[in-house]
């Protein structure tokens, strides 16, 4: 077998030129090829990412074990403090859950009252993350649930803190989610407390703040703003929480500005998710 | 059974480096097949690192589904390119080997961006992307500096084992 193996590489190794043109000339065809947007991977990319998947959960386990167990030391440490803090925190939401049940009372009244209908035509579907991108160029994350669970790719993915990405593309078994925080990701949003829209980007230097961009002039946006899904994209349904705006930067000779989003979500502890299925999938 | 041991690290290589949470040191994430590929172009001839580096870039490639091949020919470059360069070096020398890692890796990855500029996806380089670029260029010198022994061994041990298969047959 090694004879034959290498009797092969040298004859090849003879042909080196015509063989480097050929090598050349199919990297540049596969590389335009996938270049393009793809609704659908390859077979073998799908076979790929499903062999390697059960690698991928045994070092994810491996690291969240780790993980949980520096955030378990780091919580001890800080333990009395955070007592204090929370027994205050009981406190105040305490009060504000009488002022909520209040406006709950009001809220249903008000919903009978105008005989509204709540939206609701989605389903969620929980998965866990198993993997993240291999380069550095990519913010995206591996999920359990693929073609296979009827995930399909642009649908949306979100957590209880707020919106996660979309999917880009699905195996049979895993699926590859894009985060909001990649530099290829821009999702419509709106201010919370004016209702102006705006254009949040991701591709920031510390990988874990937005950037929200006014589509207006008369757009205001001030520290403490919440952010939400504008609804218009199709892709993530209305008023989903993105984030809370940290610092408002000046843009061009302040002719306009942007502004630091933190998101709700951390990217860094992502565990598990839920895909936003259109009603009937799940 | 070299062949089998590259394959094996390879595909361990790519699982920790895809793994949730994964490794990051100080806000960067190594890249794992380029470093090994560079770490193998210091030890073996061009024609045992380049096809590593081809194939550790293609599966890679594959994975991350978009410009496929350009990691496979970017680090069969490398491979090449390095080899070459550290043929002369001395590799004994801490220093010596993390200037070699370094100066790879940001060579690799600005190659791999000017690829992918050259095919529709232009990044500028801003001071975000360079300081991926060095910072990724420093995690991997560090790691690599230090993993050279072990994988000069390990090397060692897969070269015996496959003299003693090709004699026993």
């Amino acid at each position: 077998m090694t004879g034959w193996w290498k009797e092969v590489l040298d004859r090849l190794l003879r042909w080196k030129i015509p063989l480097i043109i050929v090598l050349v000339l199919v990297l540049v065809g596969t590389i335009h090829y996938t270049s393009l947007p793809r609704p659908e991977i390859s077979k073998l990319e799908g076979l790929w990412r499903d062999v390697l998947s059960p690698f991928q959960r045994f070092f994810s386990a491996i690291g969240g074990f780790f993980q949980r167990q520096v955030a378990e030391v780091n919580k001890w440490r800080g333990l009395k403090e955070r007592n204090d803090e929370l027994e205050e925190r009981v406190l105040q939401l305490e009060a504000e859950v009488l002022g909520l049940r209040n406006y709950r009372r009001e809220n249903e009244w008000l919903r009978e009252a105008l005989d509204f209908k709540e939206e609701g035509n989605h389903d969620l579907l929980v998965a866990e993350v198993v993997g993240r991108s291999p380069s550095n160029w990519e913010s995206t994350i591996v999920v359990d649930k693929g073609q296979a669970h009827g995930v399909a790719s642009g649908m949306a993915v979100v957590t209880n803190a707020g919106i996660v990405g979309t999917v880009i593309n699905s195996s049979r078994f895993t699926s590859t989610v894009l985060l909001i925080i990649d530099a290829q990701s821009a999702t419509g949003g709106l201010v919370q407390s004016s209702g102006d829209l705006v254009l949040v980007e991701g591709g920031q230097l510390d990988q874990s703040t937005l950037l929200a961009k006014p589509l207006s002039r008369d757009t205001t946006v001030e520290v403490g703003d919440v952010i939400v899904t504008s609804g218009l994209s199709r892709i993530y349904p209305k008023n989903l929480p993105i984030g809370e705006v940290v610092a408002v930067e000046s843009r061009q000779y302040d002719l306009s500005f942007a502004a630091v989003v933190n998101p709700f979500v951390d990217f860094t502890r992502l565990e598990y998710v839920l895909i936003v299925m259109p009603q009937g999938e799940n | 059974m070299k062949r089998v041991g590259y394959g094996l690290i390879i595909i361990l290589g790519l699982a920790l480096q895809t793994a949730s949470p994964g490794i990051v040191f100080f806000g960067f994430r190594p890249e794992l097949m380029l470093l090994l590929t560079l770490g193998l172009a210091m030890l073996e001839v061009p024609r045992v690192a380049g096809p590593f580096g081809f194939a550790a870039g293609l599966l890679q490639d594959l994975l991350v589904g978009k410009f496929i091949g350009l990691y496979a020919g970017t680090y069969l470059l490398m491979a090449i390119f390095v080899g070459f360069i550290t043929k002369r070096l001395y590799k004994e020398n801490l220093l010596v080997r993390f200037m070699a890692l370094f100066m790879g890796t940001v060579v690799g990855q600005l190659l791999y961006l000017s690829g992918a500029a050259s095919f529709g996806a232009p990044r500028p380089l801003s001071w975000t992307v360079w300081s991926a670029i060095l910072g990724t260029g420093v995690i991997n010198g560090f790691i690599g500096a230090f993993l050279y022994r072990p994988l000069v061994a390990m090397n060692k041990q897969l070269n015996y084992l496959d003299e003693l298969l090709k004699r026993t047959g």
